[in-house]
């Protein structure tokens, strides 16, 4: 019922786009034509929004009572434009938000998952010719196609009339995730019958030069748009891309392993098998986007309405090894590292034996021993016993259906009008099936950690009781089986008004959520509250936004936002145990975010700058992590709810230029990201034991740093350009790096007793920070016109010139708490390390 | 500009709300709620009597009991168990976890919410636990949440019962039991001859008291001090007070549960071999087709020589360091088939090093084999001015053929 409502909700949504506004005039039409003709035609250059051109005019700079133009937030920003690329390699996060608080559209529509509330960019991965010079408004500043939020906003334009008339053809190598990268683009431009088409195929493929071993890579990308000008008012375009991508994944791992192999860059997750390299994880999405947008745009040139129907659908899958009554198969655990065979001050003969392993590299045990793994399976199958390993596929398949539409209104020559509405709904089921029996001969779908704790209940171990005596083979279905269901609807609006000195805006947003849970599998540990629907719970995503800009004169700006929102919790972070449960975490609501940021911009032809302060409050927002809790001896779901953060700090951009070739760029930004309260805990344990309410716990992490992106990241840079030559050269510094919390060692739980001065408890409590590192990258391209026809291009880069090996990407403490031997050691802090030096090569043809 | 310096304040505050901030520190668990009974109260729900009988404690009676930890198996005396004592008595629960220190620490308060418990007693000593498999379990470690909780910081080792006289088992009230005890004037039987426990199993050690009753100290063999030896003397001694059956026992945490013993004189080894590798731990041998050799097997570890002409052939320790050692002694095994010669097959040693024939080499006297198969033992003390940190041993034969093997190569003595 709710689907057929939606469906009818979407259809008459679009229709009403399309029909409504048939009756306009056609001959004023020509004219938008001929303008969108001419915008589209300027190529890869083709942003909809240009910045400002301000060291153009001759305007007096006292500005006085005269009119002194507005800035245009939707352009390239000092500050973004010269860290966007030189900050990623550490994983840099502007202001040190989540990615899901910035938002990022296609043709106007949110292309954020539904689950995950952050946008998946590898859905058009490989199509960078389509998907290149977006519309982006950063920070705060106000979106002109949506309401926006903190992290900011963009938006891609993939109508086929976007693209002028040309073949484009791209060669790459590299020696990052990938080797190779081939793309080709055909665009016909609008041709005089009101037709345009746009074609992009890709392909990403090879790891000889790869960086981290074991990790083939491997993608197909293809895009297709046609548009078709309907009158001099309607455009109807539909496109249509997906990226077919398979990849080995890297591992994280200790530190203890990467100084035993000398390699920052240890994969755990491969393993020779017959000669090549296997990996465990192995991930492989496809996930195609289909869109019908409609493009309004009155005679009068003063409306511009934008509506898109899309749909998503797809697979989304990894494999991951499992085990039943078996060593576990992962060599980084930590029982296979020489420190785990010191008992004490002993170092015993098994220690020096696994040192010797690790220090030779004997890829037997350094790696995934596939052989090992087969031959366990192998004599058991010969013994009619069920196999002990196997390799897993967890799949999400989903489908999701929305529209969206945005309008433009200019009301007069002081006030203009944006607003929107989007609806969306979604159905993911997630669920596992076995991808390789490895030599095994069946498996049981048993919940290894349940079996035993319940005599006095056998059922208790399955985990799906209509199937629990079944013997599973490749392909079958096991462990979970359920679907996530996810509405949202939203309508925005924002009205803005233009005058001498003054700009301000004042936008709205009200929407809502409903989520539910569906269960395919009866689970032993909850029979009663596994299978079926759950409750529908409905959140709430309404917003307030303003801001105001004094133009000082048309060199000098102040500008002031500030947002208030309600933004419901992501559905992974709303069940307390997902997999085999249909109950809410516990005091669910929407997270309530309060931000502003004030920023003085400098204008001048030899001098752009921006400095801006920013601070943010999120409130009230929760999260649920999984892993094995030893004194559970079980998986346990940890929901986290009203986590309260605040994020401030100071970013600052200058680009400075030193004569007609030279450019001086200075940027970088310091903050201060951290826990402003305490939050609480609700434990699951997903073998069933009921513990009487006693799982319950507080968070005590308050002035404790939010990890993920370093807090301090600055970069120096000089620019030359010259004769269609670009050289650009980085220095960049990156700090107050800080390894991701393990919620459970800031509880009361694992303090127990401890003297708060003592050694012990600061090594369980205190936050890792990493130290500052230091990178350098230089790029050179060029291009030249052949024939008056010809394009032809190269461009170089280098990044990390200096091969720095030491900056920490990603760290985070391990969920697993020693409550044994309260050994912070033992379950040691894991590390990503970002890339040493890097090589990126590409030529370029275009006619 | 007006406005300047209203943004350098906005951006002054921004960054000054970031100095260092004191990171949160969570509080140390507390109860919430108090205890109903005493553990006086909880024993007489149980009637020790018979032996591994049991009483469960209904869900529902909300029976809340309070005490003191008195029991650490950081030193691996306690196995798998707390004692917890309050001022009526005593109760040792079992816990089905290792390293129960880090969590129950000495003279930390713990509540324990008895619902759903077993009473009961082993060999007559009361305990508390949970009912499985029927038979009492420890309580696994996952569900200890549901039954004991911790409450605040340790405040001291609760005071113990001083006891001069042992009365016999059964005239010691139940609720004594468990109890921490100081045994007052003291003496082990056995002090300064044997180790606290045998290698292979736990071990009991009498306890002689001044008006001669005794009681047994029960320790186990993973103890880490298991290998110690007793102490000798009268002192005091305070531990759990324990029984099986009629015995009456006590059982310490660690040594310094002893106070006013001697401590036995220990010697210790010094230095010894490792056959496996002794040519790469610092020992050396010179002299034609090196004949010193090592020999490592399920019969023989040690030097071996078997000269093939006449000629001087040394074998030579490492240097020892010897400074802090009091009375040292050497000690090796020696065997010599074709016949032992003391003018031919020599043992020296050098206080001060400088090479092989430049140094000072003071000979010992070897004792002649007593036949050609026969290992003799040898044992010297060394003299005083041995006690260098130079010290090195030297063995030399001259002649062939005459085959010597040298094992057990040792120096013990008392390190100051």
């Amino acid at each position: 019922m709710r689907k057929i409502l939606l469906l009818s909700i979407l259809t008459v949504f679009f229709c009403w786009n399309i029909f409504a506004q048939e009756t306009k005039s056609d001959k004023k039409g020509k004219k938008t034509q001929n303008k969108e003709a001419v915008s589209s035609n300027e190529g890869d250059d083709n942003i909809t929004s240009l910045p400002p051109s301000i060291e153009e005019d001759e305007e007096d700079e006292s500005g006085g009572g005269n009119y002194v133009p507005s800035l245009l937030h939707s352009s390239k920003d000092v500050f973004a434009n010269n860290t966007s690329y030189t900050f990623s390699i550490a994983y840099f996060k502007p202001r040190g938000y989540d990615n899901r608080y910035g938002l990022v559209f296609v043709n106007g529509f949110d292309m954020s998952s539904m689950v995950t509330g952050r946008a998946t960019y590898s859905l058009w991965g490989g199509l960078n010719h389509i998907f290149r010079y977006p519309e982006s408004v950063s920070g705060l500043n106000d979106v002109p196609f949506a309401f926006g939020d903190i992290g900011g906003a963009i938006n891609y334009n993939v109508r086929a009339s976007n693209f002028r008339k040309q073949l484009r053809a791209t060669y790459s190598l590299s020696n990052r995730t990938y080797t190779n990268r081939m793309m080709l683009t055909y665009s016909t431009g609008l041709s005089p019958k009101g037709w345009a088409f746009t074609a992009s195929i890709s392909s990403r493929f090879g790891n000889e030069l790869a960086y981290v071993n074991g990790t083939d890579y491997t993608s197909f990308s293809g895009f297709v748009a046609a548009e078709k000008k309907i009158n001099s008012e309607h455009w109807l375009n539909l496109a249509a891309f997906t990226n077919y991508q398979q990849r080995g994944m890297q591992s994280s791992s200790v530190q203890e392993a990467y100084d035993l192999l000398d390699n920052n860059y240890y994969n755990a997750n491969w393993g020779w098998y017959q000669g090549k390299q296997r990996n465990a994880r192995v991930r492989t999405v496809c996930e195609p986007v289909i869109m019908l947008t409609h493009n309004y745009t009155p005679s009068n040139n003063k409306l511009v309405i934008q509506t898109s129907l899309v749909t998503t659908f797809g697979r989304n899958n990894t494999t991951s090894l499992n085990w039943y009554d078996a060593q576990d198969p992962r060599p980084d655990y930590y029982r296979y590292l020489p420190s785990y065979q010191i008992d004490g001050n002993d170092t015993a003969q098994a220690y020096y034996d696994v040192l010797a392993l690790w220090q030779n590299n004997d890829q037997s045990y350094t790696q995934v021993n596939w052989d090992h793994l087969y031959d366990v399976n192998q004599l058991a199958a010969l013994q009619g016993k069920r196999a002990q390993y196997m390799v897993e596929n967890r799949i999400m398949d989903h489908f999701q259906l929305g529209a969206s539409t945005n309008l433009s209104w200019s009301i007069n020559d002081h006030w203009k009008l944006y607003g929107g509405a989007i609806v969306r709904g979604m159905k993911q089921r997630n669920y596992k099936t076995i991808a390789d029996m490895l030599g095994g001969s069946y498996w049981l779908d048993v919940d290894k950690f349940s079996e035993g704790d319940f005599p006095e209940d056998a059922n208790v171990q399955y985990n799906d009781l209509q199937h629990k005596g079944d013997s599973l083979h490749e392909g079958d279905v096991f462990g979970y089986d359920y679907d996530y269901n996810v509405y949202e609807e939203k309508i925005w609006g924002l009205v803005k008004a233009t005058y001498n000195h003054w700009d301000f805006y004042l936008g709205l947003q009200v929407g809502a959520s409903q989520i539910w849970r569906y269960g395919h599998m009866q689970n032993g540990r909850f029979p009663t509250e596994s299978l079926g629907k759950s409750e529908t719970r409905s959140l709430s995503d309404n917003g307030i936004r303003a801001g105001v800009t004094y133009k000082i004169n048309g060199r000098n700006y102040i500008v002031l936002n500030g947002l208030s929102e309600t933004k419901s919790p992501n559905i992974l972070n709303s069940f307390l145990s997902p997999r085999i449960r249909n109950a809410y975490v516990p005091g669910l609501k929407s997270e309530r975010v309060f931000s502003g940021d004030l920023s003085y911009i400098l204008n001048y032809p030899v001098i752009k700058m921006r400095i801006t302060a920013f601070a943010t409050k999120i409130n009230d927002a929760s999260r649920v992590i999984s892993f094995y809790n030893d004194d559970y001896a079980s998986m346990v779901n940890y929901a986290i709810s009203g986590i309260d953060q605040r994020y401030i700090g100071v970013e600052a951009g200058a680009e400075i230029k030193l004569g007609s070739m030279f450019a001086l760029i200075l940027a970088g930004t310091w903050g201060d990201y951290r826990y402003t309260d305490r939050a609480h805990v609700t434990m699951n344990a997903e073998n069933g034991v009921d513990f009487d309410g006693q799982m319950e716990r507080t968070v005590y992490w308050k002035n404790y740093h939010v990890a993920g992106s370093p807090q301090v990241a600055a970069t120096g840079g000089l620019k030359f350009n010259y004769n269609y030559w670009w050289v650009n050269i980085n220095c960049n510094w990156f700090d107050k790096i800080y390894c991701e919390l393990n919620p459970e060692r800031r509880t009361s739980t694992a303090r127990g007793s401890l003297d708060e001065n003592s050694e012990l408890y600061h090594q369980i409590a205190d936050q890792e920070r990493l130290p500052g590192q230091f990178t350098m990258d230089i790029s050179v391209s060029k291009s030249w016109r052949i024939a008056h026809k010809y394009n032809i291009g190269f461009n170089a880069s280098i990044t990390n010139l200096l091969n720095n090996k030491n900056l920490v990407t990603t760290a985070w403490e391990q969920y697993r708490f020693d409550y044994t031997n309260y050994n912070v050691n033992k379950y040691a802090n894991k590390y990503y390390y970002a890339f040493g030096t890097t090589f990126y090569l590409g030529i370029n043809f275009q006619m | 500009m007006k406005k300047t310096p209203i943004i350098l304040t906005v951006f002054a505050a921004i960054l000054l709300a970031g100095c260092d901030l004191k990171q949160d520190v969570a509080p140390m668990p507390t109860f919430i709620g108090e205890a109903n009974t005493t553990i006086a109260e909880l024993l007489a729900m149980h009637t020790i009597g018979s032996e591994d009988s049991f009483d469960s404690i209904p869900i529902g009676s909300n029976i809340i009991i309070c005490g003191y930890v008195t029991t650490s198996d950081e030193w691996g005396n306690n196995y798998k168990y707390i004692n917890i004592e309050d001022s009526t008595g005593g109760i040792q629960i079992k816990i089905d976890n290792k390293a129960l220190y880090n969590r129950y620490k000495v003279g930390e308060r713990i509540y324990v919410k008895c619902d759903g418990l077993v009473l009961g007693d082993y060999r007559k000593l009361p305990q508390l636990g949970l009912w499985a498999n029927g038979a009492m379990q420890p309580i696994p470690s996952f569900k200890t949440y549901l039954y004991i909780f911790p409450d605040g910081a340790p405040v001291g080792e609760y005071p113990a019962i001083d006891m001069t006289t042992i009365p016999a088992a059964n005239n010691i009230p139940s609720t004594m039991y468990n109890c921490r005890v100081r045994l007052i004037g003291a003496t082990f039987v056995e002090g300064g001859m044997a180790t606290f426990s045998d290698p292979g199993a736990s071990t009991s050690h009498d306890i002689k008291m001044a008006d001669g009753t005794t009681i047994t100290m029960r320790t186990s063999n993973y103890a880490t001090f298991a290998n110690e030896i007793l102490p000798v003397g009268t002192g005091d001694i305070t531990g759990i007070l324990t029984r099986y059956n009629n015995y009456v026992q006590i059982v310490i945490n660690n040594p310094d549960d002893l106070v006013g013993f001697s401590v036995p004189v220990v010697r210790q080894t010094i230095f010894s071999v490792n056959y496996n590798n002794a040519f790469n731990e610092g020992w050396t041998q010179t002299g034609a087709g090196n004949p010193w050799q090592t020999m490592v097997n399920n019969n023989f570890s040690g030097f071996y020589v078997n000269p093939a002409v006449n000629e001087d052939y040394y074998l030579i320790s490492p240097a020892i360091d010897l400074s802090d050692i009091e009375s040292p002694e050497l000690s090796f095994t020696h065997r010599a088939p074709q016949g032992f010669d003391p003018n031919t097959m020599m043992c020296f040693y050098t206080p001060d090093y400088t090479g092989v024939s430049s140094s000072l080499w003071i000979p010992f006297n070897l004792s002649a084999a007593a036949g050609q198969t026969t290992s003799n033992d040898f044992l010297m003390a060394l003299p005083e001015g041995a006690q260098t940190s130079t010290f090195r041993l030297m063995f030399h034969i001259t002649t062939a053929p005459s085959s010597w093997y040298l094992s057990d190569i040792k120096i013990t003595g008392v390190v100051q």
